[in-house]
């Protein structure tokens, strides 16, 4: 036998600052893909846009109503979030797989749980950014006011915790049951439905109110809207049960969406199925 | 044991182990009575520098020995050794060992570019933008990619698209190279640049390569050591020279400028007689030399040229076959 060289561990090795870099090669890599794929990405963005202005004149009674748009628009924002978080995370995630990206992208020396939040990352990116592209050209076109406020932040990062959660709990299901990728379309059109894009979930009767709290984004869109339009105070949606509900639903559905996403890459690794 | 006396920076650590080491390597799906055990105690050692040829016929449990060695399977029992790292219990460290080209699928994005791709992998293994350039530059150069480097690998052949995945595999310049079935689907031409990258990375950059394929004829000319593996088992390990003189026949071959029919009364008992090539091939069928004597006599009285005389030597898909019918 022979003396030989081995790679040695990067400088830094495998600590937070590797699993960083690798959650900044994930995003970059989305967004290479996403940009790759504009001759359809365009059109389907503006597919969404053009949806989005049809419901608003058809709520308005034949006019778009600036008040009307400006209260619906973070219910499309997230709705675009989720929309691209279920695709990239669902339908991509299997395509991966078909296609042996996955397994490569496991070959990595960082677990596969960091590479999840890597993918996780470039998901949101790619949403956030689409989101706001396509909410721009609205508010641009519409000459929407929105009125913003710091606290609003709160709710926001907790819709896309949610989105995030729920993402992962659709793909981890998907790589145990590849059927899921089939029905995607499906799921994101439940989701826009319920989660108040296009109707605010007040004017929900009571039964389908309390129902839709449960799907993922409602209730941070309910929050963001009661500060940002209702002029409710921080206190006032934490007093009222809204935050506290909106962060208990968030924090739930991301560790129901991470147990479920990790435990299907451990029993893929586990039975071979990731490939 | 010697150090190596000069290394780069990337290779800068030492380490006197073998490159693979594989100990009882059991993977089991599924439980109970319709459980299947696809690799059953499976034990090797790779030495670095080899060119290791793991055959078997379909479902015989290479690739999964191959994705237990990457950490895309786990072990029911046994362990896996890359570089001397537990692939289980050091998971990093070892598959940065790795390069690996799996079997039938595309391995890379083919939504991205050549360019593209080689940079998220090389990242993926922890090197930054400045180590990945130039390596990436040398390989695609090299692979005859560098003038496409900036388009999409989905419009590339499906040779072009092999040879980025190999690229791909390679960005981190790994001491080990996994190649599972490198030049299923290749045209001749394609194959064969991989075969000269198999020899090139062993021969010229000292690399490990574990190669899978059913081209026994490639696995023959490029595997310094051969295990075959049927049903999950390992049915033979050895060097592949030794391997082939082990299945030597006792019976010899003998060659002659003759027409067949001016030959058909001097064979010895048992012995055949065909037209091959254009020539008459005699065959004897025991190791005794006796008849070869007599049949060579017959042969220089009668004036008929000899071409050649020679111990059988069944080919290595002659052995393969044999081995996996269990003969």
């Amino acid at each position: 036998m022979v003396a030989v060289a081995t790679l040695p561990r990067p400088a830094g090795g495998f600590g937070p600052a590797a699993g960083v870099r690798m959650v900044g090669n994930e995003t970059v890599k989305a967004l290479q893909v996403m940009w790759s794929h504009k001759a359809t990405l365009v059109p389907q963005l503006g597919f969404m846009a053009i949806m989005f202005w049809v419901i608003q004149f058809f709520l308005g009674g034949g006019r778009v109503l600036d008040e009307l748009v400006a209260l619906t628009l973070f219910g499309f924002w997230a709705y675009v979030v989720g929309y691209l978080a279920l695709l990239r995370m669902a339908a991509g995630v299997l395509e991966e797989k078909f296609t042996g990206t996955l397994e490569q992208s496991l070959l990595g020396p960082l677990r596969p749980a960091v590479v999840s939040i890597g993918r996780l990352a470039a998901v949101l990116t790619e949403g956030l950014v689409t989101a706001l592209v396509a909410s721009g050209v609205t508010i641009l076109v519409f000459t929407v006011a929105i009125p913003f406020r710091p606290e609003a932040l709160i709710p926001i990062l907790l819709t896309l915790v949610d989105l995030a959660g729920f993402a992962l709990l659709i793909g981890g299901l998907a790589l145990v049951v590849n059927s899921i990728g089939s029905i995607i379309h499906v799921i994101q059109s439940v989701l826009m439905l319920i989660n108040g894009t296009f109707i605010p979930i007040y004017v929900f009767p009571d039964w389908l109110e309390t129902l839709v709290k449960f799907a993922p984004s409602t209730l941070g869109v309910d929050v963001i809207r009661r500060l940002l339009f209702a002029e409710q105070s921080l206190g006032e949606v934490w007093s009222g049960g809204h935050l506290p509900l909106a962060i208990l639903h968030a924090a739930a559905m991301f560790a129901l969406g991470w147990v479920v996403y990790q435990g299907a890459i451990r029993r893929g690794l586990r039975d071979g199925r990731l490939g | 044991m010697q150090a190596t006396p000069s290394l780069d920076p990337v290779h800068s650590a030492v380490r006197a182990v073998p490159a693979l080491e594989v100990r009882g390597l059991t993977k089991r799906y599924g439980r109970g009575p319709n459980a299947v055990t696809a690799v059953d105690n499976v034990s090797f050692t790779v030495s670095y520098g080899q060119v290791f040829g793991l055959l078997g016929p379909n479902g015989a449990g290479k690739t999964t020995t191959i994705k237990m060695l990457t950490g895309l399977v786990t072990p029911t029992e046994g362990a896996a050794l890359v570089g001397g790292y537990d692939v289980g219990r050091q998971r990093g460290d070892a598959v940065r060992q790795i390069g690996a080209v799996l079997e039938g699928s595309r391995n890379v994005y083919w939504s991205l570019t050549a360019w593209q791709n080689l940079h998220y992998f090389g990242r993926l293994k922890g090197l930054r933008a400045a180590q990945i350039r130039p390596r990436a530059e040398q390989l695609l150069r090299e692979l005859g990619l560098w003038e496409r480097r900036h388009q999409q690998v989905g419009v590339f052949s499906r040779g072009m698209q092999q040879k980025v995945a190999v690229a791909a595999a390679l960005v981190t310049d790994p001491p080990i190279v996994l190649l599972d079935e490198p030049t299923i689907g290749l045209d001749v031409d394609a194959a064969r640049t991989v075969r000269r990258w198999i020899v090139r990375l062993a021969r010229d950059e000292g690399k490990t390569v574990v190669l899978t394929t059913h081209q026994l004829a490639m696995a023959e000319e490029l595997s310094d050591r051969v295990v075959v593996i049927r049903d999950g088992r390992v049915v033979a390990d050895l060097p592949t020279r030794e391997l082939l003189d082990r299945y030597v026949e006792d019976r010899y071959e003998v060659r002659a400028a003759s027409p067949v029919g001016e030959l058909a009364d001097v064979l010895p008992a048992g012995a055949t007689l065909a037209r091959a090539d254009g020539q008459a091939r005699i065959e004897l069928p025991s190791a005794d030399q006796r008849p070869l004597h007599a049949l060579l006599a017959t042969l220089r009285e009668r004036e008929v040229p000899v071409l050649s005389v020679n111990r059988v030597q069944p080919g290595l898909e002659e052995i393969f076959v044999k081995l996996v019918r269990g003969e």
